[in-house]
């Protein structure tokens, strides 16, 4: 399919309307992290006046690292829990959404506030919600005969609880992509399934997932991203205690970066994850964004 | 008719579920807006007070000693500008990207999709460094162009996903007529993807006004905007209940507001229209 173009446009043209916006992130984004690729090579600190090439050894420092590898496993446990639940949760209450004749969409913005509600405030609700002493999470734990919960005080449970956090926060973000993703199913598959006589599970697993499937991964794939980010809220309600049960990577980066003012080692850990998550997103996005 | 009494049954039974999970989701937010409003004993109960006579002493207290006013008037300015001038650097990318031949377009949004993928905290470290250098450190124009940076990728992509959609015929026969490609975006393209800039400047006005990270890092002292301050208020020893939660209320509100009225607009920047919605 070819559109005729008219002589007056040429890509150089084009390229002009696209340059501030380019150099506007050249200059505030991709500067800095080429700055902090150069940081994570030597032995910058903030708070000492030389700087020297390291190679390396900066590198080698943060692998061999045991709060590096702990919070690597903490970001994997978290980032697996969460996104399972939050998929499963947020298709079964997708199906039931299109199951109703009528769309409604008071409910449907309803369910959106939990997703932009600002992060500090979300870590503080949950920071009120779990309180041992006065929570309403505890409170209903007692009287289902669970005892007393530390939520926060106890590692285990601590994970639990930014888990839960993240599954109230973002189950709607995989729900309202899934029931877009729905209601753009074509009907008369539907049709022929019903004569066919599938139903159910059958119908699901045979008709719905493989008709789903690339919407599936974009929703996932942008969850993974984000969730790989996740900073305000468990800042907020954790800080990574107890005892680092919760440091997520991007805690340590914060904390190594900004506190302590180690800016190599920071650095070197960021690029750590960068890798990570290109190579993840290489992987997934190339494909779906390329069919799309 | 058996068969349709059974799915009207089935409906119900769908739409009663659905509602105690909205239900469910909104709980705690609801709990939290109570909070705000009750006294320092309902609200350090151990046992949850569900009916109490309101109280204002947290707001009197956020607003006479933290001053709220000033870190709102910050907030405000710094989402608002983000957001326009996020919106003025993203139309004109999104109308290059989406309709004129640039050589490998293709690799081009795929870096600017890469950019958004960065989790914030990597760029933060060495802005950290940087901004103390070029004396931007502590003003709220840091926080604009930062926020802008870190919104511009999300926002090029949507609209691209707009414009696309605009059919290119209106603009050849603006061509045709004599119009250059400025008059095009001017009179054509940005009239016609209003849809877009309103899905993309909710997006930006809320996850602007919502940021911590930078806010936190960057500024200090009467320039920090609303969210640093929620931080505050739960370290500054011990947690002040009370306040904080009429903090984190004063926080919320606009957002959820603008949620709830605009969320139509609202589904297709979810992927960064990736997904039609």
């Amino acid at each position: 399919m070819s559109i005729r173009q008219p002589r007056s446009i040429s890509a150089r043209q084009g390229l002009w309307f696209f340059l501030p916006a380019g150099a506007f992130l050249t200059v505030m984004l991709v500067y800095p992290l080429a700055y902090s690729l150069y940081a994570s090579f030597t032995n910058m600190r903030m708070t000492s006046p030389i700087t020297r090439f390291v190679w390396l050894d900066t590198y080698a420092a943060v692998l061999a690292s045991d709060q590096f590898r702990s919070s690597i496993l903490v970001t994997v446990v978290f980032l697996v829990a969460a996104i399972t639940l939050e998929f499963v949760i947020g298709f079964a209450l997708a199906l039931s959404f299109k199951a109703m004749r009528h769309t409604h969409p008071i409910m449907r913005a309803l369910l959106m506030l939990p997703l932009m509600a600002t992060p500090v405030s979300v870590g503080l609700i949950w920071k009120l919600l779990l309180n041992s002493d006065f929570g309403i999470v505890t409170y209903a734990g007692q009287q289902l005969g669970l005892g007393t919960q530390l939520w926060l005080a106890d590692p285990v449970m601590s994970v639990v609880s930014i888990v839960i956090m993240d599954v109230w926060q973002w189950t709607p973000f995989i729900f309202l992509i899934l029931l877009a993703g729905l209601e753009g199913l074509p009907e008369d598959v539907y049709e022929a399934a019903a004569l066919d006589g599938s139903r159910g599970w059958d119908l699901l697993i045979n008709v719905t997932l493989p008709l789903m499937a690339r919407i599936i991964v974009v929703a996932l794939a942008f969850r993974v991203m984000f969730s790989i980010a996740t900073f305000d809220t468990v800042f907020v309600l954790t800080k990574g205690g107890p005892a680092r049960a919760t440091d997520l990577i991007t805690l340590l980066i914060q904390r190594e970066g900004l506190v302590n003012l180690n800016v190599a080692l920071a650095s070197a850990m960021s690029f750590i994850v960068l890798l990570m998550v290109t190579a993840f997103s290489v992987v997934t996005f190339r494909k779906v964004m390329a069919n799309g | 008719m058996d068969e349709r009494r059974n799915s009207t049954w089935k409906e119900r039974a769908h739409i009663l579920a659905n509602l105690c999970v909205v239900g469910l989701f909104l709980f705690p937010l609801a709990w939290m807006l109570l909070g705000a409003f009750k006294s320092q004993g309902d609200l350090l109960s151990p046992t949850p007070v569900w009916f109490f006579i309101p109280t204002l002493e947290h707001w009197h207290f956020i607003f006479d000693n933290w001053n709220v006013e000033r870190h709102m008037v910050n907030s405000v300015i710094v989402s608002v500008a983000t957001t326009l001038l996020t919106l003025a650097l993203a139309l004109p990318a999104a109308y290059g990207l989406a309709r004129f031949p640039i050589a490998g377009k293709d690799m081009i949004t795929f870096e600017i999709l890469s950019l958004k993928m960065i989790p914030p905290i990597a760029a933060v470290v060495p802005l950290f460094v940087l901004t103390q250098k070029v004396g931007l450190y502590n003003t709220l124009m840091v926080l604009i162009l930062l926020n802008t940076a870190f919104q511009l990728p999300f926002a090029i992509l949507v609209l691209k996903s707009f414009v696309e959609e605009i059919p290119p015929e209106i603009d050849e026969a603006a061509y045709v007529d004599g119009c250059r490609p400025i008059g095009v975006l001017w009179r054509i393209i940005l009239p016609l993807s209003v849809p877009g800039l309103i899905c993309c400047a909710v997006f930006v006005f809320i996850f602007s006004w919502n940021e911590f990270m930078i806010a936190n890092t960057l500024v200090g002292g009467d320039l920090r905007p609303l969210p640093p301050i929620v931080g505050l208020a739960l370290t500054h020893r011990g947690i002040l209940w009370g306040p904080a939660l009429a903090l984190g209320v004063v926080v919320l509100l606009p957002v959820l507001i603008l949620t709830f009225t605009l969320s139509r607009y609202m589904a297709r920047g979810m992927t960064f229209g990736a997904v039609k919605g």
